[in-house]
């Protein structure tokens, strides 16, 4: 019976709620689920995709702005696809980009030169941390909103049905 | 020294892909890491095979 427990500390939020815990979670990954009392997980995930853009820093990661609108000249959809991924790293890209012509200490220390052996390696991990922390938003809009219980449910309900079908001569 | 560490980065960013994936399962405190090693190696099976088709098409072209 274990298997069909849910998180002690998992419960049913309003919407308003749940979504200031998804923009918390997309501006600093793991926390909105720590914010939310759901510690292990997030915790786990905190530790996890910010350690993740911390090593794609380390390797000279950077993050640029790219042409948005097809009429502009440096517009590229790989571009803008990279970067819409990089964004839901809400937080971290938003300092780089924030710091990217900043020459304070910080800056200095975290926007990295793009042309460096590693450069291209480092912004695949920005790109990884952003992309695995829409999925951690997404299903945190799902835990708190109760779509865990009713999956569930809906699974109980399938096997139970499925049983009976398989009982019935 | 570049292509150990790209090839360790391609375990560590999949290995991590998996993991997380774990992670954000409904049940995911049951059989983690036994849900984790099992999407770790299908993820690398895969991408070896694409590696092995790019370089046959490599020697081809």
């Amino acid at each position: 019976m274990g298997s069909e427990r849910l998180e002690p500390e998992t419960r049913r939020r309003s919407l308003d709620q749940t979504l200031a815990f998804c923009a918390l979670n997309w501006i600093l990954p793991g926390s909105g689920y720590l914010a939310a009392g759901i510690r292990t997980r997030g915790w786990t995930l905190f530790a996890l995709l910010n350690g993740c853009f911390l090593l794609g820093l380390a390797f000279n990661g950077t993050t640029e702005m790219p042409g948005l609108l097809p009429s502009s000249e440096n517009w590229n959809i790989v571009a803008v696809l990279t970067f819409m991924v990089k964004v839901c790293h809400g937080g971290g890209t938003m300092l780089l980009l924030w710091l990217a012509d900043s020459e304070s200490l910080l800056g200095r220390l975290l926007v990295r030169d793009p042309g460096t052996a590693y450069s291209d390696l480092g912004s695949f991990h920005l790109l990884v941390s952003g992309g695995l922390n829409y999925f951690a938003t997404v299903r945190l809009y799902d835990i708190l909103t109760g779509a865990d219980e009713d999956e569930l449910a809906r699974g109980k309900e399938q096997e139970r049905t499925d049983s009976e079908e398989e009982k019935a001569p | 020294m570049t292509g150990p560490v790209y090839i360790l980065s391609a375990l560590y960013l999949t290995l991590l892909v998996s993991l997380v994936i774990s992670v954000l399962e409904p049940e995911w405190r049951n059989k983690l890491w036994k849900n984790t090693l099992r999407r770790w190696g299908k993820f690398l099976g895969g991408l070896a095979i694409l590696g092995v088709i790019v370089q046959i098409l490599t020697l081809l072209a």
